[in-house]
């Protein structure tokens, strides 16, 4: 009997595992990470905000005093220092550009490519806006490298521990079970002394043991029961005999009652003393016949019967058993006679 | 000694350059030489005629202020280079002749700034009859963003500066004028250091700019030599002072 791979332990035990594992790690990637994506760059948002309100603070003094080559130096270290500001504009009250050499045109904003506008001002007057463009493509990447790479460990390790739990489960269950199949099967065959695998102090040695001990009883058992044929073989070996050997010896008597019957029916006068011989005969002939069944059911059991393929005269038969039953039925005062149809 | 640097370029530039020589200097005359910050232009004057510095680099004009108000006396200056304000404007502007200047807001980097400032506005004034609106910027830098950026049509800044501008601004703009020129920054010293260190600071300062020029020129101040007072009297018949702050 052979069995389908999806039967296995092996498949019903980790393919929910495996299974499991996919889901959460689809689970990871495309649910859980797109919001947390979605936090940390509300977050940063919010921070770079707060920063280039700083900034914007700090321009302050140096446009009052038109020192924009102080504004070029401190916004060239600010953009160095925060390589994510991918664009940082300034214009005057005007909107006539400051800063930078040549002013790119703002993109529109997305999720994550975002323009932030501020004004500054020196109490309620305006004297010029701070355009920054934060580029967060690279927070978003690293997040999902970042993702990546505990997804790669996390699928590794499992890999790992599965493959090691493989090799566990097949060393530990399906080896010895396997085995104990195969000594299972030489069992049907009549193999009592396949070996079994060695015994082990688990379950499974437990299984062994007492698949061990089924095996030694049912051999017991099978002995006593052979031995018990062996036995009635014998007695009926012996019936046998003593029947074949009873008939033989009766044969021998019945055959010269037989001899003196036909002798006394050559010399009989009478009618009446002829039909009595006659069915001395008869009941003669009847006995060594039914002494013959019995030599022949020895030779059955003896397994010796042997079949004779000869021509029977049904008349006559019947005759004789009409013959042979006559003085009863005459005795009881009946009528038995054959008539043909 | 305290020393100032007038304010011309951005202090870490100033830091940048004046640390190494200051350094140089120091081991020389075994005195330690420490550097004064100066905001801007303003406070730099305010402070050298609070005679805060024992020893300052500043501009010929500054040097004429500074010796009237707290007797600095020079000690030596550029043998090779001479001071010449110049008068900026975009190459795209068409601007052509600087009476097209007259009346128009023209960027300069503080009032009392000699060639970028004083003399050019004397000579616009005095020669050509040319008035402009003033615009102080604070640094030569930021004179030539905003002629870059058309915020002004023109602006004053000096040959020297101008030169070491970034080619990205320097190859837009084109110079429209150039002043006479004069003696460039002298170092000059208070007159209450010790004749004995003086002496001794001018020979090192001399002695350095011949063995180790990269560190003068840095400051800068190529091939140093000996400053008169004669150097800048000549200054004094300008008429520079209609045109500089107190």
């Amino acid at each position: 009997m052979r069995m389908a791979l999806r039967d296995t332990i092996s498949i019903k035990l980790f393919l929910p595992v495996i299974l499991g594992n996919l889901i959460f790690s689809a689970f990871v990637y495309f649910s859980w990470l797109p919001s947390a994506i979605k936090i940390s760059v509300e977050s940063v948002a919010v921070q770079v905000d707060r920063t280039l309100g700083s900034v914007a603070e700090g321009v302050v003094p140096l446009l009052l005093q038109n020192q924009l080559s102080n504004i070029y130096d401190t916004l060239d270290l600010v953009k160095q220092g925060n390589p994510s500001w991918i664009d940082l504009q300034v214009f005057n009250a005007q909107g006539q550009s400051l800063y930078p050499l040549v002013a790119k045109e703002i993109p529109e904003s997305n999720f994550l490519v975002r323009a932030l506008n501020r004004e500054i001002m020196v109490g309620d007057k305006r004297i010029g806006k701070i355009v920054l463009v934060h580029d967060m493509t690279a927070l978003s990447h690293d997040f999902h490298q970042q993702i990546d790479y505990l997804l790669s460990i996390f699928i590794g390790v499992f890999s790992f521990l599965l493959l090691v739990m493989i090799f566990i489960l097949r060393s530990v269950i399906i080896v010895p079970v396997t085995a104990l199949t195969k000594v299972a099967k030489q069992l049907k065959f009549g193999n009592f002394a396949a070996p079994l695998p060695l015994e082990r102090h688990d379950e499974i040695g437990l299984l062994i043991a007492c698949f061990r001990d089924s095996r030694d009883a049912l051999l017991k058992s099978r002995n006593e029961l052979v031995s018990a044929r062996d036995e009635a073989d014998a007695a009926n070996m012996a019936k046998s005999n003593f029947l074949a050997n009873m008939s033989h010896e009766l044969r021998t008597p019945m055959t010269g009652v037989l001899g003196i019957t036909d002798l006394l029916l050559e010399d009989a006068t009478s009618k009446s003393e002829r039909k009595l011989l006659h069915a001395i005969h008869q009941s003669g002939r009847r006995l060594l016949s039914t002494l013959n069944d019995v030599l022949d059911i020895s030779k059955i059991e003896a397994g010796g019967l042997e079949l004779d393929i000869v021509q029977v005269d049904i008349e006559r038969n019947i005759s004789d058993m009409v013959d042979l039953f006559q003085p009863i039925a005459e005795k009881k005062e009946d009528i038995l006679g054959v008539r043909e149809t | 000694m305290s020393v100032g640097v007038v304010p011309q370029f951005q202090q870490r530039h100033i830091l940048e350059k004046w640390t190494p020589f200051l350094n140089e200097l120091g081991q020389q005359t075994q005195c330690s030489y420490s550097l004064i910050g100066s905001a801007n232009i303003p406070e730099f004057e305010k402070q050298f005629k609070n005679g805060l510095f024992d020893l300052v680099y500043m501009n010929p004009y500054h040097f004429v202020v500074a010796a009237e108000k707290e007797g600095y006396m020079p000690v030596v200056r550029s043998g090779s280079k001479m001071l010449q304000g110049i008068l900026v404007v975009r190459k795209d502007a068409g601007i052509d002749s600087i009476t097209k200047l007259d009346g128009r807001e023209v960027a300069f980097p503080s009032p009392n700034a000699l060639g970028a400032s004083l003399l050019m506005r004397t000579e616009l004034s005095v020669l050509h009859g040319i008035q402009v609106i003033p615009k102080y910027v604070t640094t030569h830098n930021s004179v030539y963003l905003h002629v870059f950026k058309e915020l002004t049509l023109a602006g004053g800044g000096i040959e020297r500066s101008f030169n070491g501008e970034k080619p990205q601004i320097s190859d837009e703009l084109m110079v429209l004028y150039r002043t006479q020129k004069v003696n460039a920054h002298p170092i000059a010293i208070h007159p209450r250091i010790n004749p004995l260190l003086r002496d001794e600071i001018q020979k090192s300062i001399i002695r350095i700019s011949k063995t180790t020029p990269v560190l003068t020129e840095g400051i800068p101040m190529r091939e140093a030599v000996i400053a008169t007072f004669e150097d800048y009297s000549a200054l004094s018949g300008l008429g520079l002072e209609r045109f500089a702050a107190d």
